[in-house]
């Protein structure tokens, strides 16, 4: 069984078998490993050692790679579905009220917590305030503020924070050997959505994206197959978003008349020109218009992305265009 | 693994287990049976990591030994549809089941039986011997009451009471109690566990009828049955019954005696025209008769008097009419025996001579 990564290993040095709670809690941003943390308690509590790691030798073990535990119950949406629904947690209610199947421990374990319905939700805080002996809840999710203070008060929260800018890079070169200086900072030092830029083709990624926002920028054309394009490439969309922050935001600290500011070094020019050029309170106002579309994209929506898009794309045409100065 | 059989030697085992694996298939293997040709024998396991099934038949011989897994559906059925007295050499070769019987010849797809979640019987356990007819009845008798996804977890299962000389069970739904009892002579273990309602429906249809002994195996976390060709196992329900005990009315009984079947058609033509949701019917007791009406939010109604043994005191009470047909069906005499103890309390149903079954039903305010 894989080992954790170095910057969530720090994150179990807490937990031991005799001492466990019935209810974790894993928040953080997305890309930090936190569903890689959840499998890896998950299948250390189930493990027949008495430490907490996972043998791979035992039954226990062997099941768990082979996809077959039975006192393993993982709660996902199911497809097609818009959230985790009641039926699912009605159906849970009657495997954990039982004994285990191999009677030691049972795990339930919740990736993306948020995304369970109300009702859902209600129910699994019923079994959370009364658990069966030997059940552990493992639950994680991107969207900390959208979980019920309800499940947050009867669970172990713990923080997964952004590991340093080394650590991200003594793990990705296990991996790649180019542009991951690049790749980190893009991504601001979440490790797995480094990787996803790196199997993506970063730098075609990158020139694409400052392409078209200097398109955006300067003349305003083209902003209906922009926002076409970047829709379907639904896998990097909230990315760019969170890079149109970025741009903001650097054009904010050159605005603010430093020298040296610490920017990144691939929209330099854009920045420099556009906190040069803009007016501050027009910055912060893109900024947050900005975030709040990059928001309503990381969760569900029902709105056309399409039309938010272009409406932003708009937005940044009017405040920052050449025409608009 | 290389083994030949009977058709007839195989195919009750196999039906019995595919009934048992799971349809659903959250899990592909749990779709699979088992398959371990060793020691003569032939252990076909199955699961929905629920309850555990493993039968065992005879085979003609045993080339080699050796276990797999293959689908339960496809294996079920093919070897039903053989011709009977037909002998079927099972493979097993690069990862393919090869079933051949004279003139077929078919290969199934395996999943290795390494992957196989065997339910773990690691504890420590007692057993005792009861008998197989008097289990399925208590089973049977009283399965009808059981909880069904109730949010009282512990409802939804049958609590198996086995006391010095006694073997009981019990299952409540909240609103009405079925408890049945037999005499378990010459054991010394104790126990007070749930059984989860799907091995209480599973394990009454698998036990035989007869009178012979079975091992009853008791863990603190699992149940289990075993015979010479059948091996069954379940988890428990984690959880405290409630005190059944207090559910009996107290009180001096009106007793009633009623033809069953009397009773029984006269119930299900009240229930046609009785509230469709709420199922009532009200039952008019005075000396030597009584009367069932039943109506409906459309104003329409039904009513019947029948002539009964009653001497008690003038009584009415409603009852719901599901819960009444239920315990008639299930009661065997054709005479049935009510006690009814005032219009706000339960009354008791029985044989009339019998205390093995004993159902009490709540009543419902018309």
């Amino acid at each position: 069984m894989h080992n954790l990564p170095t910057w969530l290993a720090k994150y179990t040095a807490s937990l031991s078998k005799e001492n466990l709670h019935h209810a974790y809690l894993f928040y953080g941003r997305e890309g930090l490993g936190k569903k890689d943390l959840l499998t890896y308690v998950s299948n250390t509590i189930l493990c027949e050692s008495s430490n907490l790691i996972s043998c791979s030798q035992c039954k226990n073990c062997k099941l768990i790679l082979s996809n077959t535990h039975p006192d393993l119950h993982v709660i996902l949406k199911e497809e097609g579905k818009k959230n985790i629904s009641i039926s699912q947690i009605i159906n849970l209610r009657e495997k954990i009220y039982e004994s285990a199947f191999l009677g030691k421990n049972k795990i339930i374990s919740i990736p993306n917590i948020e995304s369970m319905s109300r009702d859902a939700s209600d129910a699994i805080l019923k079994i959370l305030e009364e658990p069966p002996k030997d059940t552990f809840f493992l639950m994680s999710s991107n969207f900390i503020h959208q979980i019920p203070s309800t499940i947050r008060s009867r669970s172990i929260e713990i923080e997964i924070t952004v590991p340093s800018f080394n650590e991200c890079r003594e793990w990705l070169s296990e991996s790649y050997s180019e542009n991951i200086d690049l790749a980190i900072e893009l991504s601001n030092n979440r490790p797995l959505i480094a990787k996803n830029l790196m199997d993506l083709n970063i730098l075609e990624l990158r020139s694409t994206f400052i392409k078209d926002i200097s398109g955006i920028i300067k003349s305003g054309k083209h902003i209906v197959n922009i926002s076409e394009q970047w829709c379907k490439e639904l896998e990097t969309l909230p990315l760019k978003l969170e890079w149109m922050s970025y741009i903001l935001i650097d054009a904010i600290k050159h605005e603010s008349a430093n020298e040296h500011a610490d920017v990144l070094s691939d929209s330099e020019n854009i920045t420099r020109y556009l906190g040069e050029n803009s007016d501050i309170f027009n910055l912060h106002e893109l900024l947050n218009k900005t975030n709040e579309i990059w928001n309503l994209f990381s969760g569900d929506t029902n709105l056309r992305k399409e039309y938010q898009l272009q409406s932003l794309f708009v937005a940044w045409e009017s405040e920052l265009g050449i025409s608009s100065l | 693994m290389k083994f030949t059989a009977e058709k007839s030697q195989i195919v009750d085992s196999l039906q019995n287990a595919a009934a048992v694996a799971e349809r659903r298939q959250t899990i592909p293997i749990l779709a699979n049976l088992r398959l371990k040709a060793s020691s003569g024998k032939l252990e076909v396991t199955a699961t929905d990591l629920e309850i555990q099934i493993k039968n065992y038949s005879d085979l003609l011989s045993i080339e080699e030994e050796g276990e797999t897994t293959v689908s339960a559906r496809k294996m079920s059925e093919l070897c039903r549809s053989l011709p009977d007295a037909e002998n079927v050499d099972f493979l097993l070769k690069d990862g393919k089941l090869t079933v051949s019987s004279k003139n077929f010849h078919g290969d199934f797809a395996t999943i290795s039986a390494d992957d196989f979640p065997e339910l773990e019987v690691n504890e420590e356990q007692e057993s005792t011997e009861v008998q197989s007819g008097a289990l399925k009845r208590i089973l049977t008798k009283t399965s009808f009451s059981m909880a069904s996804q109730d949010v009282r977890y512990y409802l939804n299962g049958l609590l198996l009471e086995l006391t010095e000389g006694e073997l009981k069970g019990v299952a409540t739904d909240g609103h009405r109690l079925a408890v049945s009892s037999s005499k378990a002579e010459g054991n010394d273990l104790e126990m007070r566990n749930i059984l989860p309602r799907k091995a209480v429906l599973e394990l009454a249809k698998l036990l035989p009828p007869e009178d012979t002994p079975i091992a009853l195996l008791v863990g603190p976390t699992y149940i289990g049955i075993k015979t010479e060709v059948l091996n069954f196992s379940s988890k428990l329900i984690d959880g405290k019954y409630p005190d059944y005990e207090k559910v009996f009315p107290s009180g001096d009984p009106l007793p009633l005696l009623v033809g069953k079947e009397t009773l029984q058609s006269a119930l299900s033509r009240a229930s046609v025209l009785s509230n469709e949701k709420y199922r009532g019917v009200r039952f008019e007791l005075s000396k030597g008769s009584l009367k069932l009406t039943a109506n409906n939010p459309e104003q329409e109604s039904a009513e019947e008097v029948l002539e009964v043994d009653y001497q008690g005191t003038d009584l009415e009470v409603g009852f719901n009419i599901g819960y009444l047909i239920d315990v008639l069906g299930s009661l065997e005499e054709d005479t049935v025996k009510f006690e009814f103890y005032g219009e706000d309390s339960s009354c008791v149903i029985k044989e009339p001579d019998s205390e093995k079954e004993v159902y009490v039903i709540m009543p419902m305010r018309l």
